[in-house]
C-alpha cells in the first residue's frame, strides 16, 4: 500500500484510501468534491468499485498521492470487499447524517473493515467517521458531539467529522486528518520495519485487545 | 394496367423468328404502368406468368399499313407484329403504348394532339395511319359535248325548172309541131325517168348517209371511251407513285426514328453516367469527409489516468482544422440537421443532448471538437448509409426479418449479421425478438399479463423484510440510474416510474436474487429501446437465462468466478499486458473487471459503443462479455504498457473503456481479433469449477455470520435479563454458546480488573 521513494530530501507516498458506507450516503459527492472541487446532484449508483486520484503538496518536502476506493454500498458486494480492501492504509465510513439507518450500518462496516484489512503491524488502519449531508440537518452532530466521541473511541475511530459535500464543509479538513494519521502510521511502521520481533510482539498486543473476533 | 385485351403476334426477324416463321399466337395482352406489355395464355393473370413479355420503352411503335389491322414493336431486342380486331383496336393500342411510354420516360402525357405534333423528339410515333384512296375528282367524267358534231342532211337536190321553148312554122311547122311534141313528150318521158332515178339516188344517198352518221357516231363514242380510259389508268398510277414513295418515307421515318431513338439512348446513358459519376464523387467526397472528421476525432488525445482534464488536440495547425470543422458543421447543419435524431453540436457550447437523450457537459473546445467529430462521423454514416454497401446490409436484414417473422432462432447467420451491423431503426424490434427467444420457457405457464399481476400484489409483498429492503434499495437507485438522461432528470419523468416498476416486478418474480445494484443499469438504458414489459423480460433474460443462475446469488460468486477465468484468458491472449501487470501485484483488475461484468459495461463504455455491445451480447451470450473485456485491454494495451506506476495502471485500466468511442472497432476485435480465445465449453467448465468453490466458501462466511449474529443476540439477552453486572466498568465478552439441553454459556471479563466471569442462562 504505501510507496515511498526517497529522492534525496523529497519523499513521496501513494496511500490506498478506502471510502465505504452504506447506499446513498454521498461517497461519491464526499471523492468528487475532495479530488474535483465539484457537486453534482446527478452522480450515479457506484457499480462495484471506483476510483480518484489526488495529489496532495503535502509540505515541502512530501508528495502524496491519494487513491481513493469509492465502493458500493451494496451488503451483496461484501464478498468482494475483502479483494477492495486489500493493502489500503486508511479509510473514511461515511453515514447520511440524516437517516439513522445508515449511521446504524456503521459498526457493520467498521467490522467488516477490521476483520478484512490490517496495517502490516497487524494495528487496524486509521478510519475517520464522516456524517455526510449536514447541509440539510438542523443543529449538526455539534449537539451530540459527546455521545459521538465516545461512539468513536468506542468503536476505534481515529476521529469523526461532520461534513456536507454539497456545501463543501469539512471534507479537506477531514482528509487532512486521515493523511495525518497515515503519516504517523508509515513512520512508526518503517522505524519498526528492521525488528521484525517487535512487529510480532505488536501485532499479539493488538489481537488481545480486539473484542468479538 | 392501362390496356388489355386480346392480340395475335408474331415475331418478325431476328433468331426466333426466323426459327418461328411466321406462327402466330393468340394471348391476352397486358400493358402495365411500368411500360411493359405481357401475354397471358388467357384472361385470368392474377398469379400467371406471362409466356411474353416486351419492355417497350425503348420500343418504337409503328402501324403497319401493309397489312390490315396490325402494329409493330420494334426495338434493339424485339421485333413483333401485333394483329388486333379492327383498326380502332390498333388505334387504341398505340396510343395506349404511346402514353405509358411518355409516363415511363417521365414525360407527362399531354394532350394527344400535342404530343403528336412533338412526337419526333421524345417519344416515337409513327402516325402511317391509313392511306385511304380517295380519288381526286377527274375532269373527264363530266359530259363533254365537244366532239360529238351534229350532221345535217339537208335535201340539196332542187327540181330544175323547165327550159323555155319558141314554136315559129305553121305545117312544118305542125310537123314540126308534131315532131316537136313527140319529141317533147319523150323528153318528159326521160325526165321523168331521170326523175325517178334522182330520187332513188338520193334515197341510197340518204341512206347511206344514216350509215355514215352512225358509224361516226359509233367511232365518237369509241374515241371517247378511248380517252376516258387513258385518264383514270393515268390518275391510278400516280396514286400507285404516292403510296410508294409514302411507304419508303415511312420506312425512312421509322429508321429515323429508331437513329433518334438510339440517340436519345445514347444521350440519356451519357447523362446517367455523369450523374452516377456525380453520385459517386458526391459519395467520395462524404467518404474523404468522414474520413477526415473521424482522423480530427482521433488525434484529442486522451491522458489514461486523468482522462478528461489534459485533454489535447493533437494536429499541427489546430486553428485550421477548427476553422475546418466550423464549416463542415454548418453545412451539415443546414443540410440535415436532426439527421442523428439530435441536433450537430455546435463549438462552443458547453452542453449538449445526444439522441439517446443524454446531456453531455463539454467544458474545454478540446473535448468540444471530439464531440462535435465523433457526431459528424455518425452523421455521414448516415448519410452514406443510403450508399450500396449499406442497403446491401439493410437488406439483408429484410429478408432475415422476413425470413424469421414466424419463428425467432439466434442463427450463425444472425450472429454475422449482427457483427456486421445493426440498422438502429430495427434495434427494439430484434431486441425484443431475441428476449422473448431467451425467455420462452419461463414465460410458459406465466400468463399474458405475468408483470401485471407481479406488480398488482406489491403492497403485500412490502411487508416482507427481505423485499421491503430490495425496495428501499430500489428507490435510490432509480434517480441515480440515469440521471444525465433527458427522460430520467426530473422527479416525474415517466422512465423512472417505469424502471421502479420494472425492477419491483423483478424483485416479487425472483425473490431469491432480489435486487442487485447493476439491475437499475440493464433495465434503465433498455427502456430506451423497449417497452416497460420487454424491459423487465430483458432483465430476465439477463440474470436468469443468459449468466448462469448463481451469478448474482452466493455472494455474486458467479461473478466472481469469471473475474478469474478472464485472468486466466488475458495471458493467452494478451501476454505483453499481462507480463507487465504482473510486476504490479498491487494491481487488481477483478476490481475494474467486475463492474464490466456486473453492469454489462454500462457506465464503462461509452453508450453507443454500449448498445452495439449489448447487441452482440443478446447474439453471443455470456461469451461476448469476455471477449469484449479482453478486446478493450489489447486495444488499448500499447498505452498500457507505457504506464509504470501503479496508481496510475489501475486507474487507466479503469478509464479505458471510456475511449472506445468506436463500436465497430472493438466488435472487430473482439470477434474476429482475438486468436487465442479458449473454447466457450473450456471456459464454461473452468468458471462452474471456481463458482462451486466460491459458493462454498461464502456459505461457510454465511454459517460464521449467523453464529456471530446468533451470538450478538444472546449478549443482549444478558443485558436485557440483568444477570451481567450493571456496573460502569466494562466489559469485554469473550465468547457466548449455546448447550443442547438450552442454556447460554457467557464468558466476560472486565477490563479494569481483569477478572473473568462465566455466566449461564436458560433461554
Amino acid at each position: 500500500g504505501i510507496i515511498a521513494t526517497m529522492t534525496e530530501q523529497r519523499k513521496e507516498y501513494l496511500f490506498k484510501v478506502l471510502v465505504i458506507g452504506e447506499l446513498g450516503v454521498g461517497k461519491t459527492s464526499v471523492i468528487k468534491r475532495y479530488v474535483h472541487q465539484i457537486f453534482s446532484q446527478h452522480y450515479r449508483a457506484t457499480i462495484g468499485v471506483d476510483f480518484a486520484l489526488k495529489v496532495v503538496h503535502w509540505d515541502g518536502e512530501t508528495l502524496i498521492r491519494l487513491q481513493l476506493w469509492d465502493i458500493a454500498g451494496q451488503e451483496r458486494f461484501g464478498n468482494m470487499t475483502r479483494v477492495y480492501y486489500r493493502e489500503a492504509v486508511g479509510a473514511f465510513i461515511v453515514f447520511d447524517a440524516t437517516r439513522a439507518s445508515t449511521f446504524e450500518a456503521v459498526n457493520k462496516w467498521k467490522n467488516d473493515l477490521d476483520n478484512k484489512v490490517t496495517l502490516p503491524d497487524g494495528r487496524n488502519i486509521p478510519t475517520v467517521l464522516l456524517g455526510n449531508k449536514i447541509d440539510q440537518m438542523r443543529g449538526g452532530l455539534l449537539s451530540n458531539k459527546q455521545q459521538m466521541d465516545n461512539y468513536c473511541d468506542e468503536k476505534g475511530f481515529v476521529a469523526w467529522f461532520e461534513t456536507s459535500a454539497k456545501a463543501n464543509i469539512n471534507i479537506d479538513e477531514a482528509a487532512k486528518y486521515l493523511i495525518d494519521k497515515i503519516l504517523d502510521n508509515e513512520r512508526s511502521y518503517s522505524r519498526n520495519l528492521p525488528d521484525p520481533e517487535a512487529l510480532e510482539l505488536n501485532k499479539d498486543d493488538d489481537e488481545k485487545s480486539g473484542c468479538c473476533r | 394496367m392501362a390496356k388489355q385485351g386480346w392480340l395475335k403476334y408474331r415475331q418478325k426477324g431476328g433468331l426466333v423468328g426466323r426459327i418461328a416463321g411466321f406462327r402466330e399466337h393468340r394471348l391476352w395482352f397486358v400493358l402495365y404502368e411500368n411500360c411493359t406489355i405481357s401475354g397471358y395464355k388467357d384472361e385470368n393473370t392474377g398469379t400467371a406468368k406471362p409466356d411474353v413479355v416486351f419492355d417497350l420503352r425503348h420500343s418504337a411503335v409503328t402501324i403497319n399499313q401493309e397489312e390490315n389491322y396490325q402494329f409493330e414493336l420494334i426495338s434493339d431486342k424485339h421485333n413483333v407484329v401485333m394483329l388486333a380486331e379492327d383498326y380502332d383496336d390498333v388505334k387504341d393500342w398505340v396510343s395506349a403504348i404511346q402514353t405509358t411510354r411518355s409516363i415511363a420516360h417521365g414525360v407527362s402525357p399531354a394532350p394527344k394532339k400535342t404530343q403528336r405534333k412533338t412526337s419526333n423528339t421524345d417519344s416515337i410515333s409513327i402516325e402511317s395511319g391509313s392511306y385511304k384512296m380517295s380519288m381526286p375528282p377527274s375532269p373527264l367524267d363530266s359530259n363533254s359535248n365537244g366532239h360529238g358534231d351534229e350532221y345535217e342532211w339537208d335535201n340539196p337536190i332542187t327540181p330544175a325548172d323547165p327550159s323555155p321553148v319558141s314554136l315559129t312554122s305553121n305545117m312544118d311547122e305542125q310537123g314540126a309541131l308534131f315532131q316537136l311534141s313527140k319529141e317533147l313528150s319523150e323528153a318528159k318521158a326521160e325526165l321523168t325517168k331521170c326523175r325517178d332515178r334522182i330520187t332513188s339516188y338520193q334515197e341510197v344517198l340518204a341512206s347511206r348517209d344514216q350509215q355514215l352518221f352512225e358509224i361516226q357516231d359509233q367511232i365518237n363514242n369509241q374515241e371517247t371511251n378511248e380517252k376516258s380510259r387513258a385518264v383514270t389508268s393515268e390518275g391510278y398510277h400516280n396514286m400507285e407513285e404516292q403510296a410508294r414513295s409514302y411507304r419508303e418515307q415511312n420506312c425512312l421515318l421509322n429508321e429515323e426514328v429508331l437513329k433518334l431513338h438510339q440517340m436519345c439512348q445514347k444521350y440519356k446513358d451519357q447523362a446517367h453516367q455523369q450523374r452516377r459519376k456525380a453520385d459517386k464523387l458526391a459519395i467520395e467526397l462524404r467518404r474523404t469527409q468522414r474520413d477526415y472528421v473521424s482522423v480530427m476525432g482521433h488525434c484529442v488525445y486522451h491522458p489514461l489516468v486523468d482522462v478528461e482534464e489534459d485533454v489535447r488536440f493533437m494536429v499541427s495547425e489546430p486553428n485550421r482544422h477548427v476553422a475546418n470543422l466550423k464549416n463542415l458543421s454548418k453545412t451539415m447543419k443546414s443540410e440535415n440537421d436532426r439527421i442523428l435524431g439530435c441536433s450537430i453540436p455546435t463549438l462552443g457550447k458547453t452542453e449538449h443532448t445526444d439522441m439517446f437523450g443524454f446531456i453531455h457537459n463539454l467544458p474545454n473546445e478540446v473535448l468540444q471538437i471530439e464531440y462535435l467529430c465523433s457526431h459528424l462521423t455518425e452523421a455521414y454514416d448516415a448519410l452514406l448509409d443510403a450508399s450500396e454497401e449499406n442497403q446491401k446490409l439493410v437488406k439483408k436484414w429484410k429478408s432475415f426479418m422476413h425470413e424469421h417473422s414466424e419463428k425467432f432462432e439466434v442463427t450463425p447467420q444472425l450472429q454475422k449479421l449482427i457483427l456486421q451491423c445493426m440498422p438502429a431503426h430495427y434495434r427494439s424490434y430484434i431486441w425484443q425478438k431475441f428476449i422473448h427467444y431467451y425467455v420462452l420457457e419461463i414465460k410458459q405457464g406465466r400468463g399474458d399479463s405475468y408483470y401485471e399481476e407481479l406488480l398488482k400484489h406489491q403492497e403485500i409483498y412490502k411487508l416482507d423484510r427481505d423485499f421491503s429492503k430490495s425496495f428501499k434499495q430500489i428507490m435510490m437507485d432509480v434517480p441515480r440510474t440515469m440521471p444525465g438522461n433527458r427522460d430520467f432528470t426530473t422527479q416525474d419523468s415517466p422512465l423512472r416510474d417505469r424502471l421502479t416498476r420494472v425492477l419491483t416486478a423483478f424483485c416479487i418474480h425472483a425473490p431469491k436474487i432480489g435486487y442487485c445494484q447493476g439491475f437499475n443499469f440493464l433495465a434503465g438504458a433498455s427502456l430506451l429501446f423497449l417497452e416497460e414489459v420487454d424491459a423487465f423480460w430483458f432483465i430476465i433474460a439477463v440474470i436468469e437465462v443468459i449468466f448462469p443462475e448463481d451469478y448474482y446469488r452466493n455472494g455474486l460468486a458467479g461473478l466472481l468466478a469469471d473475474q478469474y477465468v478472464l485472468q486466466k484468458i488475458i495471458p493467452l491472449e494478451i501476454p505483453k499486458l499481462n507480463d507487465h501487470l504482473t510486476k504490479y501485484p498491487e494491481v487488481d483488475i477483478a476490481a475494474v473487471t467486475t463492474g464490466w461484468f456486473l453492469g454489462l459495461f454500462f457506465d464503462c463504455l461509452p453508450f453507443k459503443t454500449l448498445i452495439r455491445v449489448w447487441d452482440c451480447f443478446l447474439a453471443f451470450g455470456h461469451e461476448a462479455v469476455f471477449r469484449v473485456s479482453c478486446a478493450i485491454l489489447k486495444q488499448f494495451e500499447d498505452r498500457l504498457l507505457e504506464l509504470h506506476e501503479p496508481s496510475h495502471l489501475l486507474h487507466a485500466i479503469k478509464n479505458i473503456p471510456k475511449l472506445c468511442t468506436h463500436p465497430e472497432q472493438l466488435i472487430k476485435e473482439a470477434f474476429e481479433g482475438l486468436h487465442h480465445f479458449p473454447s466457450w465449453s473450456e471456459i464454461k467448465e473452468q468458471r462452474a469449477k471456481l463458482e462451486v468453490e466460491l459458493i462454498e466458501e461464502h456459505e461457510k462466511k454465511m454459517q460464521q455470520r449467523r453464529h456471530y449474529d446468533e451470538r450478538m443476540m444472546m449478549l443482549d439477552h444478558f443485558e436485557d435479563s440483568n444477570i451481567l453486572p450493571r456496573n460502569e466498568d466494562k466489559w469485554n465478552f469473550e465468547c457466548a454458546t449455546s448447550t443442547p439441553s438450552g442454556f447460554i454459556l457467557l464468558s466476560a471479563s472486565n477490563r479494569m480488573t481483569q477478572n473473568s466471569r462465566l455466566y449461564i442462562s436458560d433461554c
